[in-house]
C-alpha cells in the first residue's frame, strides 16, 4: 500500500509543497489536542507532535496482548483489595512485606470497606514495548492513566488527514471509549446523582484530555472548589443548589484528593471527599487505594500477584527490576552502569530517570549516591533496545524511533481492553525516552479488523 | 477496677467567620486487653454532623462536619474509660531474627515512615547511646536516659517540627521524645510504634494534656510500652487513645475549613476524674504536647 506520505526525496517536490507534517501540525493546533510541557516553571500548552504512520497490530498478536492486559489488571484489583484487607499475600510471603509497607503510595488512609469492594481499578494504562518482537510490560498505572484522548485524536486526526489508507486498512474502531468509561462509572457510582469528572485545571498537562473525556462522557468537568463533601456524600454547588454527585472521575493523584485526610498542604483537593467514598456513598475512580499497586518498587511482584490470585501463569513478560536495597545486587549494577536504566520509585513522566548509556558524570554521580544512601527510592532495570518504527523526520524522510504503547483497560460490568492505545513516540532518532513530557509525540495504533 | 471519665476540649478559633468545616479527630481510647471504653461521644459547637470510622490501625476516628457560617468550634470529646492491670512486666528480653521478622505483620513498624525517615543522625545518637542492634537492654536503657540526651522544652517545637531538628537542637515535647525514640528502636531492628494518650493524674480530678509515648513489639508477639519523656516503661499509669507510625497517623485533630486564612493554634483542654480509687500510686503528671 503506497502511503501519500511516504515522500522519499522531499526535496524533489520543488518549493511549492508544504513543509513535512504541515497539514499534522495545523490540525492538532485547530483541534486543540494540546499537552502541557513545563517551560520555566510555567506550563506551556502546545499540539502534541503527530507522527501519521500508524502502529499496526495483527488480529492474532492483538488478542494474546489482549488476555495478558486482562490477566494483569485482575491481578493487581485483587492485590489492591488484599492490602487493604487481610493481607494474605504478605502473610503468605510471596511478596516480600516490607515492599509494601515501606511503599509512600500505600495510601492507609483510603482503608476501610470500600476499599474491600471489587472495582477498585476502573481503568488501567499498560505501558508495553516491543524487544525483538517480544511485548513486554515496563509499568502499570493505576493512579492517573492519562492519555487515552491523545489516542482518539490520533485515529480522528487519520480519519481527516489521511482517510483513504485508513480507510482501506480499516483498523477496530475506538470510539465507543468514553461511553465504556462512563458505563463503568455509572455502574460504580452510588443513588442517581450526576457522574462528574474533576480535573485540577487548566495548568495540568492533560488538562484537553479532561476536557475531552467530560464532553464524550456527556459529564460536567468540575474543579475542586465546586464540590463539597463530608461523609454523607458529594455534592455540586451551582450558586445556592447543590445537586448530588454519585461518581467522581478524577484527575488527581490520590494524595491530592482530600487535604483532610491526605496531604494536608494540597488545596486542590475536596475536603472530606474521601470520607464520602469510604462511607460508600460516593464512588471515585480510581479509587485512592490504588496508588500501592502502580508503585515502581512492587512492580517486580506482580507475576507473582498473578500466580498468587489468579493461580495462572503470567501472559506478558516484563524486565526484571533491580532491587537496589540488596548489597551484591546494588554492587552489580553499578559495576554494569552503562547497561541499566535508573528511576524513581515514586516518579512519573520519565521525571529522574537516568539512562546508564547516555548518563552525564552529574547523573553517574547522583544516582550512585542516592543508590547507596537511600537505596529503597530507586530501582533499576537493565536497558533494553526497544523496537522502533519508521517515523518522519523534520525535513520529510523516514526515520526509526523508538516508540511505545499505552493500552487502556476499563473495568466496567465487563472488563474491556480498548483495541488500539497511545503509541507513544520519542522525540528523536536517538532518544531513549518516549513520554509527551519529555517531548515526545504520539502515533495511532491500528489493529487489524 | 480503676475507671476514668475523660473529657478532652479543642477549642478552634478562626480569624474570621468560615463558610464551614471538616474536622476528624481521634480523641477516644481504644479498646484493648487493658483498656475497656464504657462509653464515648462528642459534642461539638456549633451543631455538626458526625460519623465514625474505624481507621488502619484500628483506631476509632470522628469525622465532624459543620455546615453553617462559625468563627470558632468547640469539640469536646467525653469518655469513660476501665484500665485493667498490666498483663506482663513491661521488659524487652528478646531480640527479633530477620527470618522471624521477614513477614509477621510487625514488620510494617520497621519501615521508615513520614515523621520518622532514616537518617544518619540516628544512627549517630544510637553510637552515642550505646546502642546495640536488637539488644534489648540497651534500648530499654536509652528509654531511661534520653532526658540525657534531649532537653524537655515545653513549646520548644511545634506539631510540625521535623526528626532532624530535633536531633540538631537537641530539645523537644513528648511527640519529638516518642519520634527519637522511634528512631531509634527501628534503626536498632525493633519494630516500634507511635502511640497517643494520657498519662493518669495523682489527684481524684485533675487537669492532664495529652502525652505521646512509644511501643516496641517483641518476637513473642506482646507490644512493650516505653515512655522517653519521662524515662519509664509504660505499666498501668497511661491511657492510650491511638496508634499509628508516627503522629501523622495519630493526630488527635485534623481539619480544613472553607477560607484559608492562617488559623490560631488550636486551645486545648484535658480533665480526666477519677471514678473508683486508682490501684497504685501513678507516675507524675503528663507531659504537655501541642
Amino acid at each position: 500500500m503506497a502511503l501519500t506520505y511516504r515522500v522519499e526525496n522531499p526535496a524533489a517536490l520543488g518549493p511549492a509543497t508544504a513543509p513535512p507534517l504541515a497539514a499534522e501540525r495545523r490540525w492538532f493546533d485547530e483541534q486543540g489536542v494540546n499537552f502541557g510541557i513545563v517551560v520555566g516553571g510555567d506550563v506551556v500548552q502546545r499540539p502534541i507532535p503527530f507522527d501519521p504512520i500508524p502502529r499496526k497490530i495483527p488480529k492474532q498478536e492483538w488478542a494474546a496482548l489482549e488476555r495478558g492486559l486482562l490477566q494483569r489488571v485482575l491481578a493487581l484489583d485483587s492485590f489492591v483489595r488484599d492490602i487493604f484487607d487481610g493481607q494474605r499475600i504478605l502473610r503468605a510471603g510471596r511478596i516480600p512485606a516490607a515492599a509494601v509497607y515501606g511503599s509512600p503510595a500505600f495510601l492507609r488512609y483510603a482503608s476501610g470497606p470500600t476499599a474491600r469492594t471489587p472495582g477498585q481499578v476502573c481503568v488501567a494504562g499498560i505501558d508495553l514495548v516491543r524487544v525483538d518482537g517480544t511485548w513486554m510490560v515496563l509499568e502499570d498505572n493505576l493512579r492517573v492513566p492519562s492519555g487515552v484522548a491523545y489516542a482518539l485524536a490520533a485515529r480522528r486526526a487519520m480519519l481527516e488527514l489521511h482517510r483513504d489508507e485508513t480507510v482501506e486498512y480499516g483498523p477496530r474502531s475506538v470510539s465507543e471509549y468514553p461511553w465504556r468509561l462512563r458505563a463503568a462509572l455509572d455502574h460504580r457510582a452510588q443513588g442517581d446523582g450526576l457522574v462528574v469528572v474533576l480535573s485540577p485545571g487548566p495548568y495540568n498537562a492533560a488538562y484537553y484530555e479532561h476536557r475531552e473525556l467530560a464532553r464524550g462522557m456527556g459529564c460536567r468537568l468540575v474543579r475542586s472548589y465546586e464540590l463539597i463533601a463530608s461523609h454523607r456524600g458529594c455534592w455540586l454547588q451551582e450558586g445556592s443548589r447543590r445537586h448530588p454527585v454519585s461518581a467522581v472521575y478524577h484527575r488527581y493523584s490520590p494524595e491530592y484528593l482530600d487535604p483532610v485526610g491526605g496531604a494536608p498542604e494540597s488545596l486542590i483537593g475536596v475536603p472530606a471527599l474521601l470520607g464520602a467514598w469510604r462511607s460508600g456513598n460516593l464512588a471515585l475512580a480510581n479509587a485512592p487505594s490504588c496508588g500501592v499497586a502502580d508503585d515502581k518498587s512492587l512492580f517486580p511482584y506482580v507475576p507473582s500477584m498473578i500466580r498468587y490470585y489468579l493461580g495462572e501463569t503470567p501472559i506478558l513478560q516484563q524486565p526484571p527490576t533491580i532491587d537496589l536495597t540488596d548489597a551484591a545486587q546494588r554492587a552489580h549494577v553499578l559495576d554494569a552502569f552503562d547497561s541499566h536504566v535508573f528511576k524513581p520509585v515514586d516518579g512519573s513522566g520519565g521525571k529522574g530517570i537516568v539512562f546508564g548509556p547516555q548518563a552525564a558524570d552529574a547523573d553517574r554521580e547522583h544516582v550512585r549516591t542516592t543508590a547507596l544512601t537511600r537505596p529503597a527510592t530507586l530501582v533499576a532495570q537493565p536497558v533494553l533496545e526497544i523496537d522502533r518504527l519508521p517515523c518522519i523526520a523534520a525535513d520529510g524522510s523516514i526515520e526509526e524511533r523508538r516508540c511505545d504503547l499505552r493500552p487502556f483497560v476499563v473495568m466496567g460490568d465487563q472488563p474491556w481492553v480498548l483495541p488500539g492505545g497511545l503509541t507513544r513516540v520519542a522525540p528523536q532518532r536517538d532518544s531513549l525516552l518516549v513520554n509527551s513530557s519529555a517531548g515526545g509525540g504520539i502515533k495511532d495504533t491500528w489493529i487489524e479488523a | 477496677m480503676p475507671a476514668y471519665a475523660i473529657v478532652h476540649t479543642t477549642l478552634q478559633r478562626y480569624r474570621e467567620a468560615i463558610h464551614r468545616s471538616r474536622n476528624e479527630v481521634r480523641l477516644h481510647p481504644v479498646e484493648s486487653l487493658t483498656q475497656r471504653l464504657v462509653s464515648a461521644s462528642v459534642d461539638v459547637d456549633p451543631t455538626a454532623e458526625v460519623a465514625t470510622s474505624i481507621d488502619y490501625f484500628n483506631n476509632t476516628v470522628w469525622s465532624i462536619v459543620v455546615e453553617s457560617p462559625h468563627r470558632e468550634l468547640v469539640v469536646t470529646a467525653n469518655s469513660e474509660v476501665e484500665v485493667m492491670p498490666p498483663l506482663f512486666e513491661p521488659v524487652l528480653e528478646h531480640g527479633w531474627d530477620d527470618d522471624a521478622l521477614a513477614f509477621n505483620p510487625t514488620i510494617e513498624f520497621t519501615t521508615p515512615s513520614p515523621r520518622v525517615p532514616r537518617l544518619r543522625a540516628v544512627d549517630q545518637l544510637l553510637e552515642e547511646c550505646g546502642v546495640g542492634y536488637r539488644d534489648a537492654e540497651s534500648l530499654m536503657r536509652v528509654n531511661e536516659t534520653l532526658r540525657d540526651r534531649l532537653a524537655y522544652v515545653p513549646g520548644a517545637t511545634s506539631v510540625g517540627t521535623g526528626l532532624l531538628e530535633v536531633l540538631e537542637r537537641r530539645v523537644g515535647v513528648c511527640q519529638d521524645f516518642a519520634h527519637v525514640m522511634l528512631a531509634l528502636a527501628r534503626q536498632a531492628g525493633w519494630p516500634a510504634r507511635y502511640v497517643s494518650g494520657y498519662v493518669l493524674p495523682s489527684s481524684s480530678e485533675a487537669v492532664a494534656e495529652s502525652h505521646a509515648w512509644v511501643e516496641v513489639a517483641t518476637p513473642d508477639g506482646r507490644w512493650i510500652g516505653l515512655d522517653p519523656t519521662h524515662g519509664t516503661a509504660v505499666r498501668d499509669g497511661h491511657i492510650r487513645v491511638a496508634v499509628g507510625r508516627d503522629y501523622d497517623d495519630v493526630a488527635p485533630v485534623r481539619g480544613i475549613f472553607a477560607g484559608q486564612l492562617p488559623g490560631e493554634p488550636p486551645e486545648v483542654s484535658v480533665v480526666i476524674r477519677a471514678l473508683s480509687a486508682a490501684s497504685s500510686s501513678p507516675p507524675n503528671y503528663a507531659m504537655a504536647d501541642q
